[in-house]
């Protein structure tokens, strides 16, 4: 059995939950519970566990998928999340600059500690306040378009644009593999 | 383009560093939105309008009728105003009116210096005190030529004298960089901006590898001040901040080893298979 392994992540809200939930073909293990403090003011429901979803394309192949939980917190997660991942998304809300220090750790974090192939998606770009993709990159610490990572526009809610997502993710990794043979 | 929010949210150094790493050219508004806006240095007034010229801030305002600069120079008696009435009869419009009056030798190169101070080096790092507020960029406002000395200012020089004066910083604890953090340097040379000496060693401190806690020991300083220090660092866009794996069982930072992985290289076959079937999702 093949298995590819990608984490989903972002700062709470992103739409992890969603993305994963949107192109899993089981029932996606439910780790929401009624979110407490701060982030109840966001949202009504947090994860509070690894979110976990499953494409199975073939008997001997499948693609799974966890999202990690919404609060900003680098624990064993992460160390699995390195170990084990063979790609990753980080998801970061368009209309929320708030979540773009948090996005940054995490994609900071990614840059130094690992070489696990990333793609950003910019999720929730239907909104009127959302900022350019462009301008997110900046505000992210990419300040030019060399030696960033892919960048895409991702509607959670919307099948055909995870899908999407996921494929430049896989292309990203495919290259990365590529690179590293060379 | 809309870029808006709050400095709850994205505080002033982070748009600042926005604006400048991302070479922007328009008009920054900023509306204070609690009582600290009547500070001393800064006139008083509802909005601030800065001018961004490809990333540096080239002019102050608080109108938009463009009579700022004008009123600087009638208030320091550098013109009489009916003097400056006929020169500015005479301003083509089509450079900045400093640059104007410097090229028909009504005012010097020092006066000029003078008139950007007051304009934007001196009341601008203050407005880092105010608790709240909201800011715009509109990258479509034409420069006001004639708010405009010929002078311009990085916004990292501003922001860290801005940083400097800050007394409170309850605004700005959610978004220091964690105790026990690495701290990255973003830059091959020292810094061009001066630093003062506790600054100094901190930055000597930036190797990549020492945490925010460590340099605090080493140097003896709060860990607090470091955290400060860094923010600043960061927000200059000369370091980053590099989180590590918190361990319930030590105190010590998890050091993350690369090597220690247990992920196997996929196949073609597989790639291109999940490809195919998630392009097949992509329509309908
Ligand atoms: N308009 C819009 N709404 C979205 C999008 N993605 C997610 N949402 C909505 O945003 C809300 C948050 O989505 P979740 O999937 O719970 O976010 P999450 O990242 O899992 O959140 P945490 O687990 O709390 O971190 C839900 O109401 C989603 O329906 C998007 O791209 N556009
Ligand atoms: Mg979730």
């Amino acid at each position: 059995m093949e298995i590819m392994r990608i984490v989903v992540t972002g700062p709470v809200g992103a739409g992890k939950s969603t993305f994963i939930r949107t192109i899993s073909e089981i029932e996606t293990v439910d780790t929401d519970r009624k979110a407490t403090d701060e982030t109840a003011q966001l949202k009504p429901s947090t994860t509070v566990a690894m979110d976990f979803g499953r494409l199975q394309f073939s008997p001997q192949m499948a693609l799974h998928l966890y999202g990690t939980p919404g609060q900003e917190r680098f624990d064993f997660m992460w160390d699995i999340l390195i170990r084990k991942a063979h790609a990753f998304i980080l998801l970061v809300s368009s209309h929320r600059p708030q979540d773009f220090r948090a996005a940054r750790r995490i994609s900071a974090f990614m840059r130094h500690r690992s070489k696990v192939p990333m793609v950003i998606g910019c999720s929730h770009v239907d909104r009127p306040e959302a900022w350019p993709m462009e301008e997110i990159a900046i505000a992210l610490g990419y300040l030019s378009p060399h030696g960033r990572p892919p960048m895409v526009a991702v509607n959670a809610l919307e099948r055909s644009s995870v899908a999407t997502a996921i494929i430049t993710l896989i292309q990203t990794y495919a290259e990365s593999q590529a690179t590293a043979l060379r | 383009m809309k870029i808006s929010g709050y400095f709850s949210e994205f505080s002033l150094g982070e748009v600042f560093r926005f604006l400048e790493q991302g070479q922007k050219t328009g008009c920054l508004s900023l509306k204070s939105m609690d009582e600290s806006h009547a500070l001393p240095f800064l006139p008083a007034a509802p909005e601030h309008y800065l001018f961004f010229r490809y990333g540096q801030i080239v002019a102050a305002t608080t109108t938009l009728n463009h009579q700022g600069l004008r009123q600087l120079i009638e208030q320091r008696g550098y013109l009489h105003p009916l003097t400056l009435q006929r020169v500015m009869n005479r301003y083509p419009g089509n450079m900045p009116l400093g640059v104007f009056l410097k090229s028909q030798a009504i005012l010097d190169s020092q006066q000029i210096q003078l008139l950007f101070k007051q304009q934007v080096l001196t009341p601008i790092p203050h407005l880092f005190a105010w608790k709240e507020g909201y800011f715009h960029f509109d990258a479509q406002h034409p420069l006001p030529l004639a708010e405009m000395t010929g002078l311009s200012a990085s916004p990292q020089v501003i922001t860290l004298a801005g940083l400097r004066l800050l007394r409170d910083w309850t605004p700005l604890m959610d978004k220091l960089p964690l105790a026990d953090s690495t701290i990255v340097s973003l830059v091959n040379e020292p810094p061009s901006v001066q630093l003062g000496k506790i600054e100094w060693q901190v930055w000597e401190h930036i190797d990549g590898t020492t945490t925010i806690q460590q340099i605090a020991q080493r140097l003896n300083i709060a860990v607090l001040e470091v955290q400060k220090i860094c923010f600043r660092l960061m927000v200059m866009g000369m370091v980053e901040e590099v989180v590590n794996i918190s361990s319930p069982s030590t105190s010590e930072p998890a050091p993350v080893n690369e090597m220690d992985t247990d992920r196997t290289g996929l196949s073609s076959s597989f790639l291109n298979g999940i490809v195919a079937f998630l392009k097949a999702k992509t329509s309908g």
